[in-house]
């Protein structure tokens, strides 16, 4: 199974989390709110579209609102595979992060 | 604020796809109207822009990787048709290649010419001395000047920082333990040579060379020549069999794009040696000077220009610069074209050429592109925006360019070496050093293909696609008078060419073949280098027992060449004394003129039953008799060289040098032995090997220390020629390849129109017309357009190649029946070239063409 890059795991969990309420303004806005990074829209846009394309997540439009100048909303949901990949991604972190603060207080003693 | 609304929807709909745009733009509007609420409208504006412009990069990755798919598919494309057409896109590509490489050849040429002497490091500082001679009330400019000029230069304007002066020394013995060769190109020159000029050395100190007068350096050939592997350096070698010289230095041998040639180079104070240099009335030398970095060169000249009229008043000679830039391109200074026009002229041609080929090029695709209208009427219905349409075209020229660009390379690379053989250059291709003009050739290919491209594209996008599938026959009447406008103008070129290869081997031919004044046949010519002409009464005498040998005489000069400057000091009665005439002399024995051949007009030649003669007889040309304008010119009085004598007998004019110049003045007197240089022997035709070896043993029997060297006059004749020869061989292939392009543009207009008509000779043949009839009737058009080309060609090729003659004091008249033969040949090569294709379409079944009436 193929290894998510860093943004676009983040990405795939925001659209989790979000449910129904994921669309391209709110996942760049939890984003950046998680990462404290500032980065771009399109930062988190291309990623979103990469994932699109490979099958992980669906979109589609929504109604054309005046707020976005005569534009629909493109909203996003994970797919079948979307999830499958996501629980692969979970045991592989799993495995790398566990016992992640036993690690940390072996490494403080060492050095002391 | 509206439009810069609406540019940001243009930039995020050009960069982005209409999916992706549409939720990118949507929200960062939604973000930007939130944010403005908050934080205030210009730092939203600010971050809103921001991100505008951040998605500008991925449309470079995007758009690439969108065309880069649809190019494969054009490219299968493309394949496939060429695949259908095989032949006609062969001949094609072919044409387009042969005229890419024809260019970039004459191409690499130029830039070779304009190239010459840039090597130096100094090159934009360095300046040959030039004179420029009143006498009477004409002007000449020497390029050979006196030998005090560069050091006095140098010493007395501090404009000059440095000089360096060299004389050329002819033909010099050159031995060394054994290896006896005489050597052509020697020099003499000061150490400065090397420190104003970039030559550089392989063993020796460049610093210290030549500094004493028995030094020398030499090149790497000529190093190899005589000591073979071994190092030269400290070796003897003996010059003239008289001089020692130690070997200080071997230097590169010169690159052909040096007008400075030599291969061996003589410590200069060797001259001092013979006789000293100080005079100032002695203009054979060769002064360069490095100008200070600061100095105007103007400013300079004007300085310097009295410098010989200060030191010698007695002359009048202005002293001013050449820059070395100039040397090689624009030493005309008797008159006539200049190298650079040369130059010019051949980069002319090779646009000219590569024109050509390119026009025909157009011409054939898309006469070949009708064939596939129904194609591009199906893609259309199927929604292929005209833009698409255009770039398919463009697509397969810019294929059909850069494969004919490679091919053209590749030719190129063959003929290489041929063509350096024959222009005596040595021209390389490399991809490394010359990137820029590789760079450039691409970027041209790569507006060849556009261009190309465009006319067919733009053409045939515009088509409604519902005339086409109903099968309404393309009018194309603007299409078909702009094609035939270009093959005439094409043909034009060609018969242009043609007529200037028949005027220049014509005009070579005469020169070959003219009459000189004299008879050069089987006249042999011997050198007499050293003193050997101390033996002359001796040879002369062993030489006339040969039955084989029929007249010896000798000459200050070889009959070829036949005749030595200005004379000094010449005067007669009723000479205008301001008047300083050029007027040629040569040195001569007693039977000069019958051993010749010249042709005595009125009094009588030299004769050994006048003992008085070789002091006081002048033989003169018409020409001088002409000028002295005497009443009774036979005993009048005449001077030369201040040495007072009366005229015994006019001759005939003749041609003293090569018939590029035209005949002057000239006195012949009969001084001796010690002005002879060149035994004259006049040979029967028979048995001729057997006389040579005859002649050579008499000369080694009294001079073995001599190799012996000799000519006969009439090689010298085709040597003389030989840059005509060049030239005349240039311009021949050049037409053999514009013709040969013309056809091709011929060929592909033929094609298209008799596609066009494939209905209308089934028809005709169907009610009973012959083949014969219909060849007639579809060549007649060409020949009617032909004739048109030859029409306009024929005036401007009389007219320019009559220019060029003009240049030529002694010149065939061409007459208009050389164009005209010109003109047919091209009409016959037309119309054999379209032959086929005629005949083909004249002997179709007309059942297949009119069979879906």
């Amino acid at each position: 199974m193929e290894l998510l890059t860093k943004l676009e795991e983040l990405v795939l969990l925001t659209v989790l989390r979000l449910k129904e309420d994921a669309y391209g303004r709110t996942i760049y806005e939890e984003i950046l709110k998680a990462t404290e990074k500032k980065m771009s829209v399109g930062n988190v846009y291309f990623p979103l579209e990469r994932l699109t394309q490979k099958g992980y997540l669906y979109a589609f439009k929504g109604e054309p609102t005046r707020k976005r100048g005569g534009m629909g909303k493109r909203y996003y949901r994970i797919t079948e595979r979307g999830i499958e990949i996501l629980k692969e991604t979970f045991k592989v972190n799993n495995y790398m992060w566990d016992n992640f603060s036993i690690l940390l207080d072996s490494i403080d003693r060492s050095a002391r | 604020m509206k439009i810069l609304s609406k540019l940001s929807d243009r930039i995020s709909r050009f960069v982005l796809d209409s999916e992706k745009h549409y939720g990118y733009y949507g929200d960062i509007k939604e973000i930007y109207f939130d944010m403005a609420k908050e934080t205030g409208k210009y730092s939203a504006l600010y971050w809103y822009w921001k991100q505008v412009i951040k998605i500008l990069p991925s449309f470079i990755v995007t758009k690439i990787f969108r065309s880069t798919s649809m190019f494969k598919i054009y490219i299968k494309i493309t394949i496939r048709n060429i695949g259908k057409h095989r032949g006609i896109s062969i001949i094609n590509i072919l044409g387009l290649s042969l005229g890419m490489a024809v260019c970039i050849l004459l191409t690499m040429w130029v830039f070779d010419e304009f190239n010459y002497n840039k090597f130096h490091e100094n090159h934009d500082r360095l300046y040959r001395v030039t004179e420029l001679s009143y006498s009477g009330n004409s002007q000449e400019v020497l390029t050979g000047t006196v030998a005090p000029l560069g050091p006095v230069l140098k010493k007395d304007f501090p404009e000059i920082a440095d000089y360096t002066r060299y004389q050329p020394q002819g033909s010099v013995l050159i031995s060394y333990e054994g290896k006896k060769f005489y050597e052509n190109s020697v020099i003499a020159a000061n150490n400065s040579l090397f420190k104003l000029f970039s030559f550089p050395f392989v063993i020796g100190d460049i610093n210290n060379v030549l500094l004493s007068p028995n030094s020398v350096v030499i090149n790497e050939n000529t190093a190899k020549k005589y000591f073979g592997d071994s190092d030269p350096i400290g070796k003897i070698i003996r010059v003239n069999n008289k001089y020692d010289f130690i070997v200080e230095g071997v230097f590169r041998n010169i690159g052909s794009n040096s007008d400075i040639q030599f291969n061996i180079v003589l410590a200069w104070d060797y001259l001092e040696s013979i006789y000293p240099r100080i005079q100032w009335n002695n203009h054979v030398y060769t002064n360069y000077v490095l100008l200070a970095e600061n100095a105007d060169e103007e400013e300079t000249e004007r300085k310097i220009k009295n410098v010989i009229n200060d030191h010698y008043p007695s002359s009048r000679f202005d002293v001013f610069l050449q820059p070395l830039s100039d040397v090689h391109l624009r030493s005309n200074f008797g008159g006539g074209f200049s190298n650079e026009t040369y130059v010019y002229f051949v980069l002319i041609i090779a646009v000219f050429v590569l024109l050509l080929a390119c026009i025909n090029f157009m011409n054939i695709s898309t006469a070949c592109a009708l064939y596939r209208y129904k194609e591009i009427g199906m893609r259309k219905v199927c929604g292929g925006r005209r833009k698409d349409i255009i770039f398919q075209f463009l697509n397969e020229s810019l294929l059909f360019s850069f494969i004919s660009f490679i091919i053209a390379i590749l030719i190129v690379l063959l003929v290489l070496p041929v063509f350096n053989n024959f222009t005596e250059k040595q021209l390389i291709l490399n991809l490394i050093n010359d990137w820029m003009y590789f760079g450039g050739l691409l970027v041209i290919t790569f507006f060849i293909g556009i261009i190309t491209g465009s006319y067919p594209a733009l053409y045939f996008s515009s088509f409604k696609p519902l005339n086409i599938l109903k099968g309404i026959q393309l009018s194309g009447v603007k299409n078909k008078n702009f094609s035939r406008i270009l093959v005439m103008f094409q043909f034009a070129g060609s018969i242009i060419l043609i007529s200037g290869t028949f005027t220049v081997f014509s005009q070579l031919d005469y020169m070959m073949n003219a009459d000189l004044g004299w008879d050069r046949e089987q006249l042999l010519y011997i050198n007499m280098r050293g003193d050997t002409n101390k033996t002359y009464d001796l040879m002369k005498s062993e030489l006339s027992k040969n039955p084989g040998i029929i007249s010896i005489s000798g000459g200050l000069r070889k009959p070829s060449y036949g005749a030595y400057g200005t004379g000094y000091k010449i005067n007669w009665t009723g000479k205008d004394p301001d008047y300083k005439p050029s007027i040629a002399y040569n040195s001569v024995d007693f039977n000069y003129i019958e051993t010749v051949g010249l042709k005595l007009v009125k009094g009588r030649s030299f004769s050994k039953d006048f003992p008085s003669d070789t002091l006081r007889a002048y033989v003169i040309n018409e020409s001088l008799a002409e000028l002295i304008g005497a009443d009774q010119i036979i005993g009048a009085d005449f001077t030369v060289w201040d040495v007072p004598g009366k005229i015994i007998g006019v001759v005939k004019d003749f041609h003293y040098y090569s018939l590029r110049s035209e005949i002057g003045p000239m006195v012949l007197r009969c001084q001796y032995r010690s002005w002879l240089r060149y035994i004259i022997l006049k040979i029967s035709p028979e048995n001729i090997s057997s006389t040579t070896e005859f002649i050579n043993d008499t000369w080694e029997k009294f001079n073995p220390d001599y190799p012996l060297v000799y000519g006969f006059v009439n090689d010298d004749f085709s040597i003389m020629y030989r840059e005509y020869k060049k030239m005349g061989k240039m311009v021949e292939y050049a037409s053999i390849i514009a013709v040969f392009i013309a056809c091709l543009g011929l060929i592909g207009l033929v094609s298209f129109r008799i596609e066009k008509k494939k209905k209308e000779i089934g028809i005709r043949k169907a009610i009973g017309a012959s083949t014969a009839s219909i060849s007639q009737y579809l060549t007649r058009e060409f020949i009617r357009l032909i004739s048109t080309a030859c029409a306009i060609a024929i005036p401007i090729a009389y007219y320019t190649f009559g220019l060029w003659l003009d240049n030529f004091p002694y010149r065939t008249e061409p007459g208009i029946g050389l164009f005209v033969i010109s003109g047919l040949s091209a009409m016959l090569i037309a119309l054999f070239s379209v032959s086929f294709q005629v005949i083909k379409a004249a002997r179709a079944n007309p059942v297949d063409s009119l069979r879906y009436e």
